[in-house]
């Protein structure tokens, strides 16, 4: 990066770290910034740090959130029979987005990992045994929303084994064929899903 | 760009990019080798089922520059019941971790590649399957030779099996069991290892018949001696330890259905 000025350069720099950014991108980035007016920089800059400093995990879901307790968990219109367990804030945005889902949720923060080492404990797991165990009458159901993948799978599994006992209804989200899709085209193994999954009609 | 069909089972598999995976395939031709699979990560692909864990496939691969890229692949068995059920999912994962860990790269390994195929058989209905995951173990390290020795002690010879002799235990750090004399003299550490123990371990090293393998049962009494002796023993072998022992161990001494009052970590890994 020789041919950069140090500032710049340390800003090309710093954009290569962000995911999905490579030396063309973050040059282009860097140029970008360079070109705006020192007070949409200092917007910017403001906007990051911002983030850093007010945003923390929810007190009781572990969304992420800049009150002690988020929005979401706050809000008595919704249903606090139902829990829904997802692995990362972004799938709760994802499920949020689909606008059917009116109960609270959980996030694990990842899920179980056996070969990376990630296990119970890594997760909020106890954060959500806890849960049940205070609200016990409120939640009647954990719907678990973990990606269909093994990672994904070894968690439900788990979380059922767990939570069962407790005497609350656990369900995972179904998967299957994607909409619009083409059974001619589906893999193999999201077929055999489907078909495991299908229903009365 | 030579192209190549193989039998390939997915070890593992780690995110390349926000579209792609890199995955580690154990091949019956090739022995051990990573491959990406583009595109594998979205999920209207058709590669991202059968690019997961545990999948038997018939895959077709081309040859590429640093990494060969898998074109094609063909689930011939995705072992539902192993993934059903998480007592078997956390053995299946040692048992590829295992297999990882004890084989290097591109050295083709037909018999490891089937013994790991036909202990995932074998799991799916095995009446006790910590017996089909020894079992696995000790005929895996016969094939890379790091067997402990079973059938004399390991520090002065004396022949253990014909006399029936009662081993006085088990020396990681040697490798194989010790006669009483010799455990007695020991200063390296010694597990205990009891004369039901050794039985049932020679019985397991040489079980290669999966239906029998699959009714065989580990008396109690002689569990936990023969999960810490091989423990100990493959981990003295191991640069590092195995890391989805931690979950078997916490599984097998209950601490996994019990978060709250014992906590994973302080268990798992002594
Ligand atoms: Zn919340
Ligand atoms: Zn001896």
């Amino acid at each position: 990066m020789a041919q950069y000025a140090k500032p710049l350069a340390r800003l090309v720099g710093e954009f290569e770290k962000l995911p999905g950014i490579g030396p063309k991108s973050a040059q282009r980035l860097a140029f970008y910034i360079l070109r705006l007016s020192e007070e949409e920089a200092k917007s910017l800059a403001d906007a990051i740090v911002e983030v850093k400093l007010r945003i923390g995990y929810c007190r009781v879901c572990y969304n992420f959130t800049d009150q002690e307790v988020c929005d979401i968990c706050r809000d008595t219109r919704r249903s606090d029979e139902t829990i829904c367990v997802v692995a990362d804030p972004r799938d709760l945005i994802a499920i949020e987005k689909t606008g059917e889902f009116r109960g609270k949720y959980h996030v694990l923060g990842g899920v179980l990992a056996p070969m990376e080492g990630i296990g119970p404990d890594q997760l909020k797991i106890r954060e959500l045994l806890a849960r049940l165990q205070t609200q016990e009458a409120e939640i009647k159901e954990t719907v678990i929303a973990t990606n269909p993948n093994v990672e994904g799978d070894a968690t439900a599994l788990y979380l059922a084994r767990l939570l069962k006992p407790l005497g609350v209804r656990v369900t995972r989200i179904a998967h299957g064929v994607p909409v619009g899709g083409d059974l001619d085209y589906a893999d193999q193994a999201t077929l055999i899903q489907a078909y495991e999954g299908r229903r009365e009609m | 760009m030579a192209v190549y069909k193989t039998n390939a089972l997915v070890l593992r598999r780690i995110p390349l990019s926000e579209t792609d995976k890199i995955l580690t395939l154990f091949t019956r031709e090739y022995g051990k080798l990573s491959a990406v699979a583009k595109g594998s990560r979205r999920t209207t692909s058709r590669l991202s089922g059968a690019t997961e864990p545990l999948m038997l496939l018939r895959a077709l691969l081309a040859e590429g520059m640093n990494l060969d890229v898998v074109t094609q692949a063909e689930i011939r068995e995705s072992f539902p019941l192993v993934r059903g059920d998480f007592g078997l999912f956390l053995r299946a994962t040692y048992a590829c971790e295992l297999l990882d860990r004890l084989t290097v790269e591109r050295d083709p390994a037909p018999e490891a590649f089937d013994l790991l195929l036909s202990t995932l058989y074998v799991l799916q209905r095995a009446v006790d399957p910590d017996a089909a995951l020894h079992a696995y173990e000790l005929q895996l390290m016969a094939q890379v030779g790091y067997e402990p020795r079973l059938d004399a002690c390991v520090r002065c010879e004396r022949d253990l099996i014909s006399g029936d002799l009662s081993p006085g235990g088990f020396s990681p750090t040697r490798g194989g069991v010790l006669c009483l004399d010799c455990a007695a003299q020991a200063r390296e550490e010694v597990l205990p290892f009891t004369l039901l123990a050794l039985h049932t371990v020679i019985g397991l090293a040489n079980q290669e018949d999966a239906r029998a393998l699959a009714a065989t049962e580990i008396p109690i009494e002689a569990r936990d001696a023969i999960n810490r002796a091989l423990r100990a023993h493959l981990r003295l072998r191991l640069e590092r330890d195995v890391k989805s022992t931690a979950f078997l161990d916490a599984l097998r001494i209950g601490a996994m259905d019990d978060l709250l009052s014992a906590p994973m970590d302080s268990q798992a890994r002594d």
